[in-house]
Formats: structure tokens, C-alpha cells, sequence
């Protein structure tokens, strides 16, 4: 669909046109933060039928309360928000909110010199034997909740206090949620090549 | 120098270049094969989920979505019109009082001046915020329907 607008329109400009009755200045606000609702609703929703029913839901959503904005945060983070609370809903219908790291937290800090260097072998390899497909594979045994912080610290680039604006989280609560998420998914990344291995 | 261990969470921070560290702990991890073996985990696992390809959509979101949307109404501010209300109304209870109170034994003589400029200045100000608001909402009309 080809669009009648520049890039980088300022959000209130769209909201404002929305708002007037400018359909296609809404098709543009899905433009630009589809990407976004895309990694959040693929990190959160396994079931990919399920994925075109809830992003359905989320831009109506947006259009429903789009008066309600109140710039507090950038349109895309209010959109992700959306998203977020609609993924959330959706995963506590299905009792899927849970989380399943499949992993015992082990103590890093005990681990012996042997295992150690049986890591840095292992990082090594994981250069050479398609890191990126083992990472992904990694990130799939997290919980959805840490997969979206992950995805949203390391893959959008979001601050802390963005990823606590859409998750409703206090900022420190984010850093101790994505510490462990990092710490879980080194460990999975790890599992993963041991199994590799084998 | 020192055996201790630099914490999982001090390693994640260095690596991501949110904080430093102590000069202490950068000398225990040049010589801490554990240590290094961790640093070495973070960064390499940090490159993976940056180079980790974008999801995408295997539909148009926008088709999608465009359809169902029904024409965005703004809300209208009513307030200006309660307000008038309130004044005419206020105006046409307080009103008869006035004309027929058994002290002013003359009726609308006993009526001061500016008691009517007040009421006429109410019955004006409604006039202009309706025919406004009308003007208004008749322009917005317009340009739903793509006739501006």
C-alpha cells in the first residue's frame, strides 16, 4: 500500500489527522510501528494463527483510544504498551504466562576452571557453527515476558525506561527482569551447543 | 590479586557498556579464565541477538485493519453549550421574579438597565457559541466527506 506520506511525520500530525477522519493517516501509524507489535506479538505468541486475530485486536484498539493519548510517550511506545497488555491478556486466557525457562540456575560463580574453559571452547564454536540459529533456538526457551524484554533492550534498542513504559514495570524491575533473562539465556545458549555436541 | 569473582550482573554491565569496572575486577578477569569465559559468553551472545533476523508479518496489516475502521468521531466539547444553557436558563427562572415581585408594583418598569444588557448579553453569547459550534461541526461534515 503506497502511502501519500513522508517518513517521519510527527505523532501528533497523524493523531491529529486521525482524529479529523484521515483513514490513511492511520494506515500510516500501522507503518510505522508494525515492526514493532511484530517482535513484541512473535515473542509472546507461539501460535501464529493466533497472531493475525491479536494484531487485529491491537490496531483497533489504537483507533478506539487514540483521543486518549496524551503524548506522555512517544506513539510508538503507547502502541507497544497496547500491545503488550493485549499479548499478556491473551497468554493468562491460554494459562500460558507462566514461565518455563526449562533450566536450573545454577551458580556461575562456583563453577570450577575446567568448566570454564570448556566454555570459552564452546563460545568459540558457537562462531563457527551458526550462532544466530543457536541464539534464536536459545531465546525460544525463555518465557514470553523475558523473550520481549530481550527483544526490545537488544533488537529495538529501547531504554530501560521505555521497556518500563510499555510493560508498566518500574525501571529497576526491568534491569533485574532483563539481568535474568540474559543470565538464563547464556545458559540455554550453552545447553544448546552441549546438545550440539553430542 | 584478588581470587573473588566479578559478579555475573558487573559482567553484563561492562559488556553492554553501561557501567565500568573497577580496576581491581579488570585485572581478576585478565587472569580469571572463568571470569573471561563469561565476558567472552556475553559479548558473543549479545552480537547473536543483534544479528537475530527481524520477525515480520505474513499479512498486510494494514488491509487488515483498514476496513474495519469506522470514520474516527472527535469528540465534541459541549461545555460551551451546557454553559449557555445553564445562563438562558438561569435567565428565564430568575426572570418572571423580577417582572411580577410584589414590590416592583410597576412590572417592567422597576427593571433596571442592566438587567437587560445582562440577559441580552447571555441571549447573544448563546447565539454566537451555537451558531460557532454549528458552523464548526457543519466544516468538519465537509471534510469527512472529502468535499474540501
Amino acid at each position: 500500500m503506497s502511502l501519500p506520506f513522508p517518513h517521519n511525520i510527527p505523532d501528533k500530525h497523524l493523531v491529529d489527522r486521525v482524529l479529523g477522519g484521515d483513514k490513511q493517516a492511520f494506515a500510516v501509524i500501522i507503518q510505522q510501528t508494525e515492526a514493532l507489535v511484530a517482535q513484541m506479538v512473535f515473542k509472546m505468541i507461539q501460535r501464529p494463527e493466533d497472531r493475525k486475530d491479536l494484531v487485529q485486536e491491537i490496531y483497533l484498539k489504537v483507533y478506539k483510544n487514540l483521543s486518549g493519548f496524551r503524548y506522555q510517550s512517544k506513539l510508538s511506545t503507547w502502541i507497544g504498551q497496547i500491545t503488550y497488555n493485549a499479548c499478556i491478556s491473551y497468554l493468562r486466557a491460554k494459562q500460558l504466562l507462566l514461565p518455563g525457562y526449562g533450566l536450573a540456575d545454577e551458580d556461575g560463580e562456583t563453577r570450577g576452571a575446567n568448566e570454564a574453559v570448556e566454555t570459552e571452547e564452546a563460545d568459540n564454536r558457537i562462531f563457527q557453527k551458526q550462532r544466530t540459529a543457536l541464539v534464536q533456538q536459545a531465546l525460544e526457551k525463555l518465557s514470553p515476558i523475558h523473550r520481549t524484554l530481550i527483544t526490545l533492550y537488544h533488537q529495538e534498542e529501547m531504554s530501560y525506561q521505555e521497556i518500563g513504559a510499555i510493560t508498566s514495570l518500574p525501571e529497576g524491575t526491568v534491569k533485574s527482569y532483563l539481568f535474568r533473562a540474559r543470565k538464563a539465556l547464556k545458559e540455554n545458549l550453552l545447553l544448546n551447543y552441549k546438545r550440539e555436541e553430542l | 590479586m584478588i581470587k573473588e569473582h566479578v559478579s555475573e550482573e558487573d559482567i553484563q554491565s561492562y559488556v553492554l557498556k553501561e557501567s565500568a569496572l573497577e580496576q581491581y575486577a579488570l585485572q581478576h578477569i585478565q587472569t580469571c579464565a572463568s571470569c573471561q569465559a563469561k565476558l567472552n559468553m556475553y559479548e558473543s551472545l549479545f552480537s547473536g541477538v543483534g544479528e537475530m533476523p527481524k520477525p515480520a508479518f505474513d499479512f498486510d496489516v494494514a488491509e487488515l485493519v483498514m476496513p474495519l475502521l469506522s470514520v474516527k468521531k472527535r469528540k465534541v466539547n459541549r461545555l460551551p453549550a451546557i454553559l449557555s444553557g445553564l445562563l438562558v436558563l438561569a435567565g428565564l427562572i430568575g426572570l418572571p421574579f423580577l417582572l411580577f415581585d410584589d414590590k416592583n408594583s410597576s412590572g417592567l418598569q422597576s427593571v433596571s438597565p442592566w438587567l437587560f444588557g445582562v440577559v441580552g448579553i447571555v441571549a447573544v453569547t448563546f447565539i454566537v457559541i451555537s451558531v460557532s459550534d454549528m458552523y464548526a461541526r457543519y466544516r468538519r461534515q465537509l471534510k469527512e466527506l472529502n468535499f474540501e
